[in-house]
């Protein structure tokens, strides 16, 4: 378990980085090289992505994010980047804390609460900072 | 606040993320009528909203301002949610 960020009463831990792509198994063979293993892909219609995980060690994770459509948000981003990291997630402990202090803070909430299907329906809401970019919130395992 | 001060205080924010003139903003300017204006710049737009006029926008109504004048009618119906 990594070490969280504690801000006020809200705990931040990276869960994982999100890196946008074209092919989701060329993608996962490059990470091979780096000793990544990949989980099956997991197709979330709600967020409009196919998504393969992956891990290694006990090291934050990867997740691999290939739109599926052109409406789908993450389309836009590699028509203007190409592949690359797309946003960082972090597990908390108390999700709407977590948004409410995020809030106040500058952050924009782009998203409403959903379930996650890569993440066994646990709660996610991404946010967007005009400093740091876009962030997935994950609510922790109970 | 007045509609037409709302709708040049946006004006103003565009032009300057949009990187264009305040006078080649029309009144009907539309997302899909602006290249500049895609999902990161809508993103800064609402942030800069946001801290312009002191709202907190839902997801939903994000969503929503996909046009100048959507921005401005969903904007005042916060403003006097706050102050009615």
């Amino acid at each position: 378990m990594e070490t969280p960020c504690i801000s006020g009463s809200a705990r931040f831990t990276i869960h994982h980085t999100a890196i946008a792509v074209t092919d989701l198994a060329a993608s996962a063979q490059a990470y091979g090289i780096l000793g990544f293993q990949s989980s099956g892909k997991v197709v979330d219609p709600v967020q409009k992505v196919e998504v393969v995980l992956l891990r290694c060690g006990n090291e934050p994770g990867i997740e691999l994010v290939k739109p599926i459509g052109e409406d789908s948000p993450v389309s836009g981003f590699l028509s203007r980047n190409g592949p690359g990291p797309y946003h960082i997630c972090y597990e908390v402990d108390d999700l709407d804390s977590a948004i409410t202090l995020l809030r106040r803070n500058g952050f924009v909430q782009v998203s409403d609460l959903c379930p996650a299907q890569a993440f066994d329906g646990r709660r996610i809401c991404f946010l967007f900072n005009r400093d740091m970019g876009l962030v997935e919130l994950l609510e922790m395992k109970t | 606040m007045e509609d037409s001060i709302v709708r040049e205080k946006v004006k103003r924010i565009m032009a300057r993320l949009f990187k264009i003139d305040i006078a080649d903003i029309p009144d009907e300017m539309a997302q899909e009528n602006l290249k500049q204006w895609d999902s990161l710049m809508h993103l800064n737009l609402v942030v800069e909203i946001e801290r312009e006029f002191k709202v907190s926008l839902e997801p939903g109504q994000i969503g929503r301002m996909t046009s100048l004048q959507a921005v401005c009618r969903i904007l005042q119906n916060e403003l006097q949610d706050r102050n009615p």
